[in-house]
């Protein structure tokens, strides 16, 4: 079972709403024209792999759940991240089940 | 991400819980009513501003037994790097899955795109502004591909694949879409293992010394992608409420029945009796 990292995870989520104030602003000569790098530590990346493999997994499971001709679309991220709040009020078997 | 934590006013809630979400969530924290019959409609304006009108109506009620609702959006919007000219979208067939052909706009451009041919599938990336944000179409070889494409798509995988792309000189035509779509989790969490949460054995005691279970795990998103890029959002709220409080079991002795008394360390028994008529002697 991995053991859950909050603060990472805290950090991370973070470092999500920084990117998207970058994302919005309006089109000008000064935005820079290659990816601004964004470095992470190992932590980080575990998590954010993690991150994707619930993501791909709960697409999975909503696809099997919806009908063949639905469009669908999800926000894993936000998903998690919602549910990490609950689990930052968990104790015991609750708080490994969430943390998986 | 725009993440509020929303306590019922008659709920007491540790500090510590609250805190850590309002500090290093940085969640707006808000108070509701259980009773009020516009606590859906609050719920569902504050969604509304924080994902620019995108996610509406999202609460269509609430049980009056909530204590509590972990709310989060987000929000994007990002502009292709390669914009598509709308003088050059047309109206083309798209085949749908039950083998029917729709007419649908049919944005067009020739551009270099990073684009990887799997076995199965194509694999091809469009990206944002500086190209932070991208988003990767994955076309499987076939109308009715997705389903053979869908268990290989893994972390794993992906990466692999991502990193085997090249960019190439792409005649690209790519359908217009607009959609929402809204989704209760709670069971496809639980086939996940989360379970245990939306069950009375549910530990939630760092939020209340009142036990408490995940009711819903509510989901909604919408995209729009055209000639300029995508706008998209999504909401999600967790609701809890308290767990089914263990009634006193009554046990009333009011008619024929037997006893044992006996000794509990050897468990030998001492006396055994029938009682029909607790009057008669």
């Amino acid at each position: 079972m991995k053991k859950f990292d909050l603060k990472t995870a805290i950090l991370t989520l973070f470092s999500v709403p920084l990117i998207f104030i970058s994302c919005k602003k309006e089109p000008s000569v000064t935005l820079p024209v290659d990816p601004v790098p964004i470095n992470l530590t190992a932590n980080q990346v575990s998590l954010i792999s993690s991150e994707n493999s619930f993501a791909l997994d709960i697409f999975k499971k909503v696809i099997e759940n919806s009908s063949e001709t639905e469009n669908i679309i999800i926000s894993p991220l936000c998903i998690s991240s919602a549910l990490s709040m609950t689990l930052n009020g968990s104790n015991g078997a609750t708080l490994s089940m969430d943390s998986e | 991400m725009l993440p509020s934590v929303w306590t019922a006013n008659n709920f007491v809630v540790k500090k510590p819980f609250i805190n850590t979400l309002t500090q290093y969530y940085t969640a707006e924290s808000k108070s509701f009513d259980p009773t009020d019959p516009l606590v859906p409609e609050q719920v569902n304006s504050w969604i509304e501003g924080k994902t620019n009108g995108l996610i509406k109506n999202m609460l269509d009620q609430l049980d009056q037994n909530t204590v509590m609702l972990l709310i989060n959006a987000i929000y994007f919007k990002g502009k292709w790097t390669s914009q598509f000219d709308k003088n050059e979208t047309i109206q083309a067939s798209f085949l749908k899955p039950n083998g029917a052909t729709a007419q649908v706009p049919m944005m067009k451009q020739t551009s270099d795109f990073k684009i990887y041919s799997g076995e199965g599938f194509t694999l091809a990336e469009f990206p944002y502004g500086q190209a932070n944000f991208v988003m990767d179409v994955i076309l499987p070889s076939g109308n009715n591909g997705i389903s053979n494409i869908l268990p290989l798509i893994t972390d794993q995988n992906l990466k692999g694949w991502l990193d085997l792309m090249s960019k190439r000189k792409a005649d690209v035509s790519f359908p217009k879409f607009k959609y929402g779509y809204k989704k209760e989790l709670k069971s496809i969490l639980s086939d996940m293992g989360m379970g245990i949460a939306f069950t009375d054995n549910a530990d939630f005691s760092n939020i209340s010394d009142i036990n408490l279970l995940i009711s819903f795990v509510l989901h909604q998103a919408f995209i729009e992608t055209n000639e300029e890029g995508t706008e998209a959002a999504a909401a999600t709220i967790v609701g809890m409420e308290p767990t089914a409080i263990i009634s006193r079991y009554n046990l009333n002795i009011d008619h024929p029945f037997l006893y044992i008394i006996r000794e509990t360390t050897t468990n030998s028994i001492i006396f055994v009796g029938r009682v029909t008529d607790p009057l008669a002697v």
